[in-house]
């Protein structure tokens, strides 16, 4: 309970300040941007000019990778932060090391530490609040306003297909592992790595969990939090409809990937692998809850279920 | 030349206290070193032999047997007739087929071989160096093949990707290999003086060659994103996850071919126990003995971690738990630490992917976890008794 608190008083209290202090000079804003998402929503709001450095993990759009970098948001530098001279750190509860992020509480530069929420509200919030940083309130609205719809739709789309009650394809589960399952939902097993043994999958309280949930499908692996090796056998029993994996190389890598993750023994025997219902997704925009997720979650969710209709 | 080689100056010497009563004992004379050993020792070997075999026989069928997915051992049973040929039962449910065929039982076989590789690739190191903390880590095989496996990880999309592309997912594993191939290449060049080797700086040369890759390892992961991070990190602590029937045929013939190679050099090790100049009176070419016994640790050890990542402590642990009651003499040692190794390393992993089900640990952590108290309280009791190691 303790941290949220905190968090949101930081964040209410920057709040106030932002709030005085960008009415009186708006061009005068520096920021430091230290998480992708964030990047985004301040490309997206065409706010990049007020951008002077950001950290590693901004991987889009292309032209912030020419930005400066300050490294990687869990281990940061503050003197490499503060040679940037901002006005302005935004970053989220991820950022580190803690002793960096005391240092750069005292520096006098306003830092936001956005709270990591996977849902549709944490993504309202940040925009709203970087649209109030940049003076671009409108283009913020708007940029909401077309996340809502799409997110809406999705979840429209799923209520109709729970009303109509889709057949499901393959009716294989096994003893211990079977959750509850909705006749029709689709289960997925989310890939984050494949690493040499067992891949490492997504469980609870992840982004891909949370976007698994939002598309209406449904996580074979729901019993640890975070991402952890799994036991191949409990894989192959879980028997998944479809597999996500992240990519990060070039399109030409994604041919490969998909090999690479039918090629493990355990992937080979479920519906998933049969099938080759695998699909590369962008850690960024699949994963980061910034502008994209909508399209996002839209593209998965029409992927999982052909038959749904809904307006793009 | 036999004159420069100085018995007393290698590090290891002073490790097998057993042995130098035996070496006071014989040194002038000119003795079948083998058969001098064997006699120090009693013998409770073939009943420990019987003992082993069965071990490794039941924890097999255990593991087999067990899984995250509880599957019958009646039903385990016509699964394993039905493959080969014979039907028992009338029907069989092909997921629990698939996943005792093509999943756990590739599994056990990769742990057994893997597992005897370690074990007997650690006491033959541990003979060749004369020092009980001897393992092929030491060498430099580990540190080379993970920092070459974290390359193709940090490097697979980027400029490594033409690479990744042609070897799919072997990639990763000829990598370990190859790494760990080359720094023992180096590691043995660096102590290769005079068309002799120095036992002794190859130790040092495989502590400062394993100093050198752990920082360039250090260097990778610092350039590494995030799911590289923790592919690595998962990587470094070893898994038998991966095995199939694929990754077994490149790996089995490696494997067995040192697991049955390795025992012959046991006379030329028991030699080595009195000394680098006795064994050369004995008759013995060093010089082929350390060659080949380090080429075939080398690939056993190359291909385990490729295939496996690093696991640790069973190559330590192994030898000294048999010599404790066997004694030092290699001729049993080897091929008793390969049964035991093997045993160990598939209880291990039994563990590994049943403790936290669905999830799995990394089999390293077991290894060590359960191996470094367990060693701390041998050594205690050892102490008790008076005795040193």
């Amino acid at each position: 309970m303790m941290p949220r608190l905190k968090c949101s008083i930081v964040l209410s209290f920057s709040w106030i300040l932002l709030s005085s202090a960008v009415t009186a000079q708006a061009q005068a804003v520096r920021i430091v941007s230290v998480n992708g998402s964030v990047t985004e929503i301040i490309y997206a709001l065409g706010a990049e000019q007020a951008l002077v450095g950001v950290d590693t993990t901004s991987q889009y759009p292309a032209s912030a990778l020419k930005l400066r970098q300050v490294g990687y948001q869990r281990n940061l530098s503050i003197e490499g932060i503060l040679s940037l001279k901002p006005t302005h750190i935004l970053a989220t509860t991820s950022a580190g090391p803690p002793a960096v992020v005391r240092q750069l509480r005292n520096s006098g530069v306003e830092l936001v530490q956005f709270e990591e929420r996977y849902d549709l509200g944490s993504i309202i919030e940040r925009i709203q609040m970087v649209a109030q940083l940049v003076g671009q309130e409108e283009k913020g609205q708007v940029l909401v306003e077309k996340l809502k719809k799409q997110f809406s739709e999705v979840e429209n789309s799923i209520q109709k297909m729970s009303h109509q009650g889709l057949e499901n394809t393959n009716g294989a589960t096994v003893s211990g592992y079977s959750q509850e399952l909705k006749k029709g939902v689709k289960k997925v097993l989310f890939v984050l790595a494949i690493g040499s043994g067992s891949p490492l999958a997504a469980g609870k309280k992840t982004a891909a969990n949370a976007m698994i949930e939002l598309a209406g499908g449904l996580n074979i692996f729901t019993d640890f939090e975070g991402y952890k090796p799994v036991n191949p056998e409990v894989l192959a029993a879980a028997a998944p409809d479809a597999i996500l994996i992240v990519s990060h190389g070039a399109e030409k890598n994604n041919v490969r990937m998909v090999d690479k993750v039918r090629d493990i023994p355990a992937v080979g025997v479920t519906p998933a692998g049969q099938q080759k219902q695998i699909r590369v997704v962008d850690g960024l925009r699949f994963l980061g809850f910034g502008p994209r997720a909508g399209e996002a979650l839209q593209d998965f969710h029409a992927y999982l279920y052909p038959a749904a209709q809904f307006t793009r | 030349m036999l004159t420069s080689t100085q018995p007393h100056s290698s590090p290891g010497r002073q490790s097998c206290e057993a042995m130098r009563e035996i070496t006071a004992t014989h040194r002038s004379e000119n003795v079948d070193a083998a058969s001098s050993v064997a006699h120090a020792v009693g013998s409770p070997r073939w009943s420990l032999c019987i003992g082993l075999f069965v071990l490794l026989i039941t924890v097999s069928v255990t593991a087999l047997g067990v899984g995250a997915v509880s599957i019958n051992p009646r039903e385990i049973i016509s699964i394993l007739v039905d493959s080969l040929g014979f039907s028992l039962a009338g029907s069989l449910d092909p997921a629990y087929q698939q996943i005792i065929m093509s999943i756990r039982f590739p599994r056990v076989a990769m742990a057994v071989l893997v597992g005897a590789g370690l074990a007997i690739s650690g006491a033959a190191m541990q003979g060749l160096f004369r020092n009980p903390l001897a393992d092929p880590a030491l060498i430099g095989i580990s540190s080379g093949a993970a920092l070459a496996a974290v390359a193709v990880i940090v490097f697979g999309t980027t400029f490594l990707s033409g690479y990744t592309a042609f070897w799919g997912i072997y990639a990763l594993p000829l990598a370990a290999f190859v790494g760990g191939l080359v720094t023992t290449f180096l590691v043995y060049q660096f102590s290769n003086f005079n068309s002799r080797t120095s036992v002794s700086t190859m130790l040092l040369a495989g502590i400062a060659i394993n100093a050198l890759t752990i920082a360039v390892t250090g260097l990778l992961t610092y350039l590494a994103n995030d799911e590289q991070l923790r592919t690595l990190t998962f990587w470094s602590m070893g898994s038998l996850g991966g095995a199939s029937w694929g990754e077994l045929r490149v790996a089995a013939p490696i494997l067995l071919l040192s697991i049955v190679l390795i025992p012959l050099r046991a006379n030329a090790l028991n030699a080595l126990l009195l000394g680098e100049s006795e064994a050369l009176h004995l008759g013995y070419n060093l010089e082929w003995v350390k060659r080949g016994l380090i080429v075939l640790v080398a690939l056993c050890v190359g291909v385990s971690v490729s295939f496996a990542g690093i696991i640790g402590f069973i190559g330590l642990i192994t030898p000294h738990l048999l010599r404790l009651s066997i004694g030092p003499d290699h001729r049993f040692l080897l091929p008793f630490s390969a049964l035991l190794g093997a045993s160990l390393l598939l209880a291990s992993d039994l563990l590994a992917r049943t403790l936290v089900a669905p999830a799995e640990l990394p089999i390293g952590i077991i290894t060590s976890l359960v191996g470094g108290p367990f060693f701390l309280w041998l050594l205690l009791r050892q102490r008790r008794r008076g005795e040193s190691w």
